[in-house]
This record gives C-alpha cells, structure tokens and sequence, in this order.
C-alpha cells in the first residue's frame, strides 16, 4: 500500500475522520500527513470547531408547555370517544 | 435513548386506544421532536407546527408502527419530513448543490486560517449563532436536514441514513459538503469579525 497521501486526499477524508469512520491503518498514514501540514491541521482543527459551535449555539431548549398542551387539545378534539 | 422499554409499553396501550400512554408518549419525546423542528428552522411557530403535525400523523399511523425501528426514530422520521416540506417552502435564497461539491475541490486554492483560538466572549456567541444560523438556513433542505441531524443532534450515519431513507453513503457526502460550507462561512465571519487574524503561511 502507498504509505502516502496528498492534501486532496486527506481534504475528501476529513468528515470520516472526525466522526471516526477510517480504518486504523489509514488512520495513521492521514495523522502523519497532518502533523507535518499546517493547511491540512487548520483544516482539521477549523471543521472540528465548526461542528462544536454549531452544538453549542443550538443546545435543547425547554418546549413551552402551552405547545404541548395545545397538540393534547388537537388530538383529544379530533379522536376522543 | 434511555427509556426504551417504557416506551414499548406505552406504544403497545396507545394502540389499544389507551389515550393518557399516547399523551405520556407525547410528554417524554416532545422535548426532541420540538427541538429538531427548532434546529431545522429556527423559529417557534414552525418548531411548535413541526411538533403538532407529527403527533397527529403518528397518531394516525399508530397501527401502522411495526416497531422495526424505536418509537423515537419513528417519530424522527415523521418530524423530518414535516420540517423539510416547511423547508422547501422558504423563500430566501439557497447555495447550488453546484457550489456545495465545488467547495472541496477548490480547497486547495483557498486560504485556510486557523480561528480556533480567536476568543468568543458571551456577546460574540450571540452573533455567532446569528451568522451561523443565516448559514444553516441557506443549505438545501436535503444537506441542513443531514446536518442537522447528524452534527445537532448528534444521530450516528445509519440512524441518519434510516430517516432520511438515503444510504449511508449519501449521508457522508451531504455531511461532509455542509460541514466544509459552514466552515467557510464561519472563516468569513471571523475575517470580517477581526476578532484575531492569525495569519499563517
Ligand atoms: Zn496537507
């Protein structure tokens, strides 16, 4: 196996790193990439952050009760028997 | 999901008609199915719409639920599909999917700056939110679907794969492009923010 890859390769494998979808082997040869290239690092550490922030400015929130009554209302109203 | 087998049960007397294990239903996943309708669309009345219909319909389909997969996912399915009708319905505007492939083929020739260390105090969290959502909303309704339920909600590929019903393999794809889109459009925020450019060569 070619113990190498180029920036575009590890730009198409990033997603699957993250979310750990790579095979270990392949694993290691794209961490050796990274390590010694700063685009590719950036790229990394920049797409890690934006799934971070997108978590962090979207945490659950409380459902007003008043919906949850509401959808009660609307199926008792329409199926009670 | 850690209430499995009560919600087995509860499903089983909803189906026998059994309207207060239905509303129990309701009471113990309202919280991520109106949540879901929020991070699709960013808006109360349509999160609160979102919730309504998928009630109703999984209240109408009940009989129909094999139980193949959780109630939960279920109820995902149903509430996804509500959220992109309400999506294909907007009218701002929304990047090509042309445009979404082209991002990581020209990666090469961009600029990458590292902003990972720029400090995002309270305020600028607020605006980041606003610049982020602005971004979200403008992917196609089949890539901020994947989004996010894969990166929001945090539902593993197949999961995302079986409510969608689109292969595993179209999920990495739709996720991937998206995530190299936001993360662009946030670049561009902390370029124009000047919160810290770091300037790397
Ligand atoms: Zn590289």
């Amino acid at each position: 196996m070619d113990r190498y890859f180029s920036c575009k390769d590890i730009y198409r494998m990033l997603s699957g790193y993250i979310d750990d979808e790579i095979d270990t082997m392949v694993r290691e040869i794209m961490e050796e990439h990274i390590k010694e290239c700063e685009r590719c690092l950036s790229l990394l550490h920049t797409l890690e952050k934006t799934i971070v922030f997108s978590r962090e400015t979207h945490r659950r929130k409380k459902v007003p009760e008043r919906f949850v009554k509401k959808v009660y209302y609307e199926i008792r109203i329409r199926y009670k028997r | 999901m850690t209430n499995t087998d009560g919600e087995a049960v509860l499903v089983e007397r909803a189906k026998n008609g059994d309207m207060k294990a239905f509303e129990d239903l309701i009471k113990i996943t309202s919280g991520r199915i109106y949540n879901l309708g929020l991070r699709m669309l960013h808006n109360k009345e349509d999160a609160a719409d979102i919730m309504q219909e998928t009630y109703i319909a999984a209240y109408e389909n009940l009989p129909k639920f094999k139980g193949t997969s959780s109630f939960s996912t279920w109820l995902y399915r149903i509430a996804t599909n509500f959220a992109l009708m309400k999506m294909r319905k907007e009218k701002g505007r929304k990047v090509s999917e042309e445009r979404l492939k082209d991002i990581s083929k020209n990666l090469y020739n961009t600029a990458i700056n590292d902003w990972t260390d720029s400090p995002v105090d309270h305020l600028k969290k607020q605006e980041l939110k606003t610049a982020l959502d602005k971004a979200i909303e403008s992917l196609p309704p089949k890539y901020r679907s994947v989004f996010v339920l894969h990166d929001i909600e945090g539902l593993p590929i197949a999961e995302v794969a079986d409510i969608l019903s689109i292969s595993k393999a179209a999920v990495k794809t739709r996720s991937h492009r998206s995530r190299l889109y936001l993360r662009e459009k946030l670049s561009e925020y902390f370029k124009e923010s000047g919160v810290k450019n770091l300037i790397r060569t």
